[in-house]
Formats: C-alpha cells, sequence, structure tokens
C-alpha cells in the first residue's frame, strides 16, 4: 500500500516536468463559446487545419459550449486547469459586456490573452426598397420620424455599435432587438423595419444579390469584398466597430507554454493556406499579438461601461 | 395520497405562482412594461383565472360514497422505482467528479441488478457493447465531448 | 442544366456521399442530443478537402436522414431524437405498446418521405417565389405562428385530460418558457443565478426528462415495454399492410410541413404540431388519437420532413437560414463561394440542382433503410425492462448533457422527469405542456418586437393582411372542438339531471 502511495506521488511529482518538456503530449481542447457550425467554430476548425502544419504531432478537438452570449464558454475557459490542454476563443463585445453587466465569474485577467485572429466589421443596412442612400439620409430620416433599427440582442457587438452611432450622430433610434443574425436578415430583406446594424459577413450576399443595401461600413478602410460601400468616415462621421475573434488561455499557464501557443498563433495567422482558406469562406482576417488584443479588449471594456452606466441592462 | 388531494395540492401550488409571477412584473424594466411584461402579466392572471376555476370544480365535486377515493399511485413497483431514480441522481452527481466512463460502468451493472436481471454475462457484455459504443460513434467519429472528470 | 446535374450527380462519388450523408444522418438523429447540426459542422472543413458538391450532398443527406431518424426512437421507446418528433412518439408509443411498432415505423418512413419528397419538389419548382412571400411574414406573423401551434392545446383536451386541466398544462409550459433573458430589455428574470438558465430552460433535456426518463421510470413495474397480451402480434409482424386513411394525414401534413419550413424560425416542431392537430381536427376516428393513431403518425412525419425542402427555399434563395442545420449547410455554400440569389439558380445552377435532386435519392435512401430495418428495430420493443432500462437511461442523460455540454441540463431533466409523472397521474397534459415550453419564446419575442415595430400600437396585429388570414386559420382551427366540447358538457348536464 506505501509503495504504491509512493509511487503515485513520484508520478504526480514527475509528470507536469515530463509533460512540459514534450508540451503538446495529449489533444488541446478549443472551448468555442457559440453553436455548431457559426462563424467562430468555423475560424476554430480553420485554424485546427492550419496549426497542425506547424506543430504535427498535435491534436486539437473542438467544444462547442453555446449559450448565453458567450458566457458559459467563456467562464468554462476561465476555470479550466492551466496546463495548456484547453485553450478557447473568445469574442467582442460580449466577453467585455458580461464583465460591464456584472453578470460573469471571470474577468480579463482571468485570461492570458494569445491574440486575434478574425473580425467582422459592422455595417449600417436598410432594405432594398427603402429611399436611404448613405448616412446623410438616415439621419436626416431619423431626426424627422422614430426609426425602427434592428439590434442582434442586448449588449452585443450591433448594439454597442448603435449606441456608438447614436452618441455620435445625436439621433435616437427605435432599438428592436432580435435573436440572432437570421431574424435581422428577414426583416431588412421583408421591409419590416428601417434600418439594421449587423455584421458584415451577414449581409454581403445579399446585398451583392441587390436584396438588401449596405450604406456604410463602421471600419478605418473599405472592404476588399465589397470595395462599392463607403466607410463612416468617409461620409464624415467617424464610428468604427469590429467585432474581434481572438484565442485565449486560462490564466496561469506556465511561460513556456504560452510562449508557444502565442507562437503558433502568429505562424498560423500568417499561413497562406489559413489565409486563403478565410478568403473563401468570407471570414475577414484581424491579427493582433496578445499584448495588443489585450489593450484593444481594455479599451473596449471602458467604452461599453459608459454604455451601461447610461442605459444598463 | 388520494388523488383528488394531490390535484387540490397542485392546483393551489400553481395559484401561488401565478399570482407571485403578476407581482413580479412590477419589477420589470420601464421599458418593456408595455411589451414583455404585459405578456407575463396576461401570463399569469390566465394561469390564475383557470386554476381558481380548476379548483372549484375540484372541491364541488362531491365525493361518490360508493367509490372509495382514487388512490394516488406513482409506481407499481415502488422499490424499483425509487432506486432507479435515486441511482439516477446519483449517477449524475457522480459525472462531474468521476467522469463519464467511469460513473458508466457502475451504474449500468447496479441498475440492471437493480430491475431484477441476473445473468452476469448479459449484463457484462452489454454494459461493455454500449460504452464501446458510446466511445466509438460519439466521442471518436462525432466528436461529441463527454463529461469529464474533474478528479483525474 | 438539370440534364447536366442528373450527370453530376449519377456518378459512383456522388452517389456514395448522399448515401454516407443520409445513414449517418438517420443514426445522428435517433439519438436524442445528437443534432444534425453537430454532423453538418463537423464536415463543414471536410468539405475544404472534397469537391464542392460531394462535400454539399454529404451535408444534404444528413439534413434528410436525420429529420426521419428522430422518429425511430420515439416511436419504440417514447424518447424523441428530435423537438420535431414530439408528436410522433405521442402516437406511436402507444402503437408500440400494442405490439404495432413495426407496422407505426413503417407509417413513419413512408410519411417521412412523402413529406420530404413532396417539399424538394415544391423547391425544385418554384423556390423563388415562395421566398418571397416567406419574406412577408413579421414579427406579428410569427405571434399568430405561435398562437396557431399553441391552438393545438385545445386538442390535446380528451376524456382523461380535461380542457381546463389542458390548457392550465399549456400555460405552465409558457411559464417556464420565460425563465431566462428577456428578449427585449436584456434583463435576467427567475434564473436564481444558475449561468445555464439564462438562455432559458433548454427544452431538448426537459424533453428528455418528461418523456424518456419518465417512461423508463414507469416502466421498472414491468417486464417489457409491449403489453403481455400483444407480444404475439409484435413477433407475427411481417408483411402488414399500411393502415388505410392514412393517404390523407400525409397530404396534409406535407403541405403544411412545406408553408410553415419556409418561414425562417423554429419550422419543424410547429410543422409537426400544426398537421397533427389539423389531421386530429379532419379525422375520421378521433378517438383513435392520443391512443396510438397512424394517421397521427403520418400527419407529424409528413409535417417534419416538409419542413426540410421548405426551409432550403430562404436559405439557397435569399441567404436566410431556416434553422440552424439549414444555417451549417449556407456556410458550406459560402466556403465554396456560392453566393445565395438568383445566380444560385443560373451561374452555378448545376451544383445547385444536383443538390435538390440528390435529396430525391438521400429520401429514396432513408425509405429503403427504414422499410427493411423496421422489423429489426420494432424487436428494441422486446427488450426485457431490465437491460432496456438502464441503456434508455445511460443514452438519456448523455443526450440531456451533450445538447449544451452542462451538467445543469441534466439536473433538470431529471426534475422533469419526476414532475411528469406526478403531473400525468393527476390529469395534467404533457403535450400541452411542452407545446407551451417550446412555443412560448417564439410567442413572447415576436409579441413585444411586434409592438416596438407597431410604435406601441397593437393595430399591427390586425391590419397587415398575413396576420389576418392566421386569424382566420386559427379560429376556424379552434371553432370544431369548441362546439364539441359545449355539446358534451351539455349532454353531461342533461345526464345529470336525468339521474
Amino acid at each position: 500500500m506505501r509503495k504504491i502511495l509512493l509511487l503515485a506521488m513520484a508520478m504526480a511529482l514527475f509528470f507536469p516536468l515530463n509533460a512540459m518538456a514534450a508540451y503538446p503530449e495529449k489533444p488541446i481542447t478549443i472551448i468555442v463559446p457559440s453553436k455548431a457550425g457559426g462563424s467562430t467554430d468555423t475560424s476554430a476548425r480553420l485554424f485546427i487545419k492550419a496549426a497542425k502544419k506547424y506543430w504535427p504531432k498535435a491534436e486539437f478537438v473542438v467544444k462547442d459550449v453555446s449559450g448565453s452570449g458567450g458566457l458559459k464558454g467563456f467562464e468554462e475557459i476561465a476555470r479550466a486547469k492551466p496546463d495548456g490542454y484547453t485553450i478557447g476563443m473568445v469574442f467582442t463585445t460580449q466577453i467585455v459586456a458580461h464583465i460591464v453587466s456584472k453578470r460573469a465569474h471571470y474577468a480579463l485577467d482571468s485570461f492570458h490573452i494569445i491574440g486575434n485572429a478574425m473580425q467582422d466589421p459592422l455595417i449600417v443596412a436598410v432594405p432594398e426598397k427603402s429611399p436611404i442612400k448613405n448616412l446623410d439620409d438616415l439621419i436626416k430620416t431619423a431626426k424627422a420620424k422614430s426609426m425602427t433599427a434592428a439590434v442582434n440582442g442586448i449588449g452585443s457587438d450591433d448594439f454597442v455599435a448603435a449606441k456608438k452611432f447614436e452618441q455620435q450622430t445625436g439621433v435616437k433610434f427605435n432599438l428592436l432587438p432580435t435573436k440572432g443574425s437570421t431574424e435581422q436578415k428577414a426583416m431588412i430583406l421583408g421591409g419590416h423595419i428601417d434600418a439594421s446594424f449587423m455584421n458584415l459577413s451577414q449581409l454581403q450576399a445579399q446585398h451583392k444579390a441587390g436584396k438588401a443595401r449596405i450604406i456604410a461600413i463602421l471600419a478605418d478602410k473599405r472592404s476588399e469584398i465589397l470595395p462599392d460601400v463607403k466607410t463612416a468616415a468617409e461620409q464624415g462621421y467617424p464610428v468604427s466597430m469590429t467585432a474581434t475573434r481572438g484565442f485565449v488561455a486560462p490564466a496561469g499557464i506556465s511561460k513556456d507554454i504560452a510562449a508557444k501557443l502565442d507562437d503558433l498563433l502568429q505562424k498560423v495567422n500568417k499561413d497562406p493556406g489559413f489565409i486563403a482558406d478565410t478568403d473563401k469562406g468570407v471570414l475577414f482576417r484581424l491579427p493582433m499579438t496578445g499584448p495588443e488584443y489585450l489593450a484593444y479588449l481594455k479599451k473596449l471594456q471602458a467604452e461599453t461601461q459608459k454604455f451601461y452606466d447610461q442605459n444598463p441592462w | 395520497m388520494s388523488r383528488r388531494v394531490a390535484e387540490v395540492l397542485l392546483l393551489s401550488g400553481f395559484l401561488v405562482l401565478a399570482v407571485l409571477l403578476f407581482r413580479s412584473t412590477a419589477s420589470y424594466p420601464e421599458s418593456v412594461q408595455g411589451s414583455t411584461a404585459m405578456y407575463v402579466r396576461f401570463l399569469g392572471a390566465a394561469l390564475g383565472l383557470l386554476c381558481t376555476l380548476e379548483l372549484i370544480f375540484t372541491l364541488k365535486k362531491r365525493r361518490d360514497d360508493d367509490n372509495p377515493p382514487e388512490k394516488m399511485n406513482i409506481a407499481v413497483n415502488p422499490v424499483r422505482f425509487w432506486g432507479l431514480f435515486l441511482l439516477l441522481v446519483i449517477y449524475c452527481a457522480a459525472l462531474s467528479t468521476l467522469g463519464f466512463y467511469l460513473t458508466s460502468i457502475l451504474f449500468l451493472p447496479v441498475s440492471m441488478v437493480l430491475l431484477g436481471a441476473r445473468k452476469p454475462l448479459t449484463i457484462v457484455l452489454t454494459s461493455g457493447g454500449v460504452l464501446l459504443f458510446v466511445y466509438f460513434i460519439f466521442a471518436r467519429l462525432l466528436e461529441v465531448s463527454l463529461p469529464m472528470g474533474t478528479l483525474f | 442544366m438539370i440534364l447536366q446535374a442528373l450527370h453530376a450527380l449519377f456518378t459512383p462519388v456522388s452517389l456514395f456521399a448522399v448515401f454516407i450523408g443520409t445513414t449517418s444522418g438517420v443514426i445522428v438523429g435517433g439519438m436524442p442530443g445528437l443534432t444534425a447540426t453537430m454532423a453538418v459542422a463537423l464536415l463543414i472543413p471536410v468539405t475544404f478537402a472534397l469537391e464542392p458538391l460531394t462535400g454539399l450532398l454529404l451535408m444534404g443527406g444528413v439534413y434528410c436522414g436525420a429529420m426521419y431518424g428522430g422518429s425511430i426512437p420515439a416511436i419504440l421507446l417514447r424518447t424523441p431524437g428530435t423537438p420535431a418528433a414530439v408528436a410522433t412518439a405521442i402516437e406511436g408509443y402507444p402503437m408500440t405498446q400494442q405490439g404495432k411498432g413495426g407496422l407505426a415505423l413503417k407509417v413513419s418512413v413512408v410519411a417521412s418521405f412523402t413529406g420530404g419528397t413532396f417539399s424538394t419538389l415544391i423547391l425544385l419548382m418554384i423556390a423563388p417565389a415562395l421566398a418571397t412571400f416567406a419574406l412577408t411574414f413579421g414579427p406579428p406573423e410569427y405571434f399568430l405562428l405561435a398562437l396557431l401551434g399553441l391552438a393545438g392545446i385545445v386538442s390535446m383536451a380528451d376524456d382523461e385530460n380535461r380542457l381546463i386541466k389542458a390548457l392550465i398544462s399549456g400555460f405552465i409550459g409558457l411559464v417556464l418558457a420565460v425563465v431566462g433573458t428577456d428578449p427585449i430589455s436584456g434583463m435576467l428574470r427567475y434564473t436564481m443565478g444558475v449561468t445555464d438558465l439564462f438562455d432559458g430552460i433548454a427544452f431538448m433535456p426537459a424533453l428528455i426528462g418528461m418523456f424518456s426518463l419518465s417512461q423508463m421510470l414507469e416502466l421498472t413495474g414491468t417486464k417489457q415495454v409491449v403489453d403481455e397480451a400483444a407480444i404475439e402480434t409484435t413477433k407475427k409482424f411481417k408483411r402488414e399492410p399500411l393502415p388505410k386513411g392514412i393517404s390523407k394525414p400525409i397530404w396534409l401534413g406535407s403541405l403544411i410541413g412545406t408553408v410553415i419550413g419556409i418561414l425562417p424560425g423554429e419550422g419543424a416542431t410547429i410543422a409537426a404540431f400544426v398537421s397533427y392537430n389539423v389531421a386530429r381536427r379532419r379525422s375520421k376516428n378521433p378517438q383513435l388519437f392520443g391512443k396510438g393513431s397512424p394517421e397521427g403518425i403520418a400527419a407529424a412525419e409528413a409535417g417534419n420532413n416538409g419542413c426540410v425542402g421548405g426551409s432550403l427555399v430562404p436559405t439557397l434563395t435569399l441567404g436566410i437560414p431556416g434553422n440552424s442545420v439549414a444555417a451549417a449547410l449556407l456556410g458550406g455554400l459560402l466556403i465554396h463561394g456560392l453566393v445565395p440569389g438568383p445566380e444560385l439558380f443560373t451561374t452555378y445552377g448545376v451544383m445547385t440542382y444536383a443538390f435538390i435532386l440528390s435529396l430525391f435519392i438521400a429520401n429514396v435512401i432513408f425509405l429503403l433503410l427504414g422499410l427493411f430495418m423496421a422489423p429489426y428495430f420494432a424487436r428494441i420493443s422486446m427488450t426485457p425492462t431490465n437491460m432496456l432500462i438502464p441503456v434508455v437511461c445511460l443514452f438519456s442523460v448523455l443526450g440531456a448533457y451533450a445538447m449544451n455540454n452542462s451538467i445543469t441540463d441534466v439536473f433538470i431533466s431529471l426534475l422533469f422527469g419526476l414532475a411528469a409523472i406526478i403531473l400525468q397521474k393527476t390529469g395534467f397534459s404533457l403535450g400541452a405542456l411542452i407545446l407551451g415550453l417550446i412555443l412560448g419564446p417564439i410567442a413572447e419575442t415576436g409579441f413585444a418586437q411586434a409592438l416596438i415595430i407597431g410604435h406601441g400600437s397593437y393595430s399591427i396585429f390586425f391590419t397587415r393582411p398575413q396576420a389576418l388570414a392566421l386569424w382566420v386559420i386559427i379560429i376556424l382551427l379552434l371553432i370544431t372542438p369548441m362546439i364539441q366540447i359545449y355539446r358534451q358538457s351539455k349532454q353531461e348536464q342533461k345526464e345529470q339531471t336525468n339521474g
């Protein structure tokens, strides 16, 4: 009995050291805090495909933990054992919105930020038959009558974008929260609402097919897939907002492993195969290193806090 | 407990629930007092009304003196019924500490014996077969993540 | 173009892809908690390596197969593999108990096949025109659609579950559906701080608890699922002909399923319940409903499979996915640079038409599979309960967990299981409760959104033509049972005064 105990203790002491030397020696779980088949899920699977090139022996498993606007997944990443075998994806603004609304059992420093990979800029869209052609028209109309604008849920990137836009331009929308972007799309295409704040990837196909009109993209520069759509800044309203999708690990992982993961993401971000795949999948890249992404998240949290204080949800 | 008493108890419970629900809508934000709060108020009011009606009907219906009151019979075989329920509760509670495979390898044979299975070979083969099936189809092929233990 | 599409489809690789997709779809659909969405998501990275068409064929097969697969455990074990199979469980399981499980399976596969084929035909012929129709549905119409589904509660009332009790059960379901996040203000309500409840009570675990676990607990008192007297009938099942009178509900179901499937949203479950309800209203043997009516199975299965083709209409023509499986499929299309819209039917027509045509093949595959396997599946109901119960319990627990990777959901499932037994013994209706739980969020969101769009005025529910049409259907559906109930209560009164 005693021998067994000793052996167990020896193994317990020995294994972590050993594990570190050969990391990764067992499958790495990537927690995706959204539904299977969504764009975050697809990003994770494309990342794995590219990562295998650099870590040929490593195995990755995607675990979709959807629900509560990503909250369940974010919490699971923060709670995970910091041994490098569980990492996860986060997306904005939800990751900070939950902290701001005091629902999260985590804070930004519960994570080691590996870096950012993807983004999806916000857009302003109107129905095909709408007389509104640009932001000036929109603001003029909104000042004259109450306009209904759809956002995907409260505290989402759409919501924060709409609030930012209201603040910049002094208009006030009759905000309609929806469940998911599908509802937003159906309402824009069916002309049930006057405008919608949503992500570029969600409506670019409909814009190309002429079924809806994107009147502004809330980014610093125009998008390559829709070069005819002006940015908000070009139209005189410097509102910029994007949804980022990055990678994190639970705080407290060892420096060696953290460095390895950081390095892997940077390599994948530059990988030509990965770039080709994301272009095909209409996903937009926004490579950021860990420190850059952390600074970005902190700034976003402060901004979201401001909106929450004005109008809590 | 007779079925009538159980019904009255349940209905009173629902009535209390309806009242609480109705009253809770006062604390909804001002912006939704006309929309979602209204909806919830309607649910509370309708449920309360229906429960009151049914309560009146149940209490008014006089008991037939010829028939003895109908017994509330939850389980035909109480030992197996509650035994299985208890096993299920333990099983679910143990999932998050012991992990899926270990708890299942205990749960399957124990519940089989509880329910009257006596052939050791059948029990072992069925339990093993089910777990192998789960491993290959769920874990390997479909990459479903099974409950993991925190102990290991 | 159709010829070219056929040419592309009838290659060994393509046919094999359809076959594999459909078969795995049936398996995935048959396991409670495993969803077609999961399988399609797994396929997305695989499709990068494959020819675009092969990937799409795989996904289409999974979609068709899974919708049918959900009915198999629903009939045999009262364990719906998908939420859309609840109505099938209500009618199919009593048939199994009567030793007619094999027949129920046959009815279900034939109905699924007809519904699936019909809706695919519609998709092939008049997709773009239908999509435009779907877009005219806004929040007020979705609210009324939910009401239309809820009208089914009245149908759940029969001799054992009186109308008031059925209504109470429905409202309890609606109240439970309120738990979670307020859809408009984002406020949390009645969640008690449990993160797993922020999105509301997940209905698949609740369903597994109420139908599957509760049934397994009930079965502890018996030796077999099948009634002792009916064991011989189960054994004899070989070439029993399909029951008469199921063709009408099948066509009704196919039509209703296709129409509801076209509307983006939680299509299949509503479609199954609405067709079930309509079939019950129009049946010549309404007394059989709730006690094992083949007509009920036929309507429900034709309804939910009718949604498959229907939901692809807005997906392909407008890029608005009808449900989460269609959403994942849409992802697969976009990856290959296929933009939903008119181009899909012209420039990329060969691939699109090959995909649509493959759905026919997928339907044929599961029809053959279902007919061939029915007698073997039916034997499952002959397994002694001391082996069956632990195994089904394990898969139920696993299914409740796998839906959202949550242990809380497993306990919710257990709680609902016990509650279901108590409610059933006191004469409440489980079907009505589930209907309320599933449709509650749609009703509430539609109601509140419509009021926002209408700037707070209720007139929005009565001024739009589509809304008015829905009101008429709802009233028509409610009139017949109301008259029936009125007559019944009058008769009872007469008997009482006479006696």
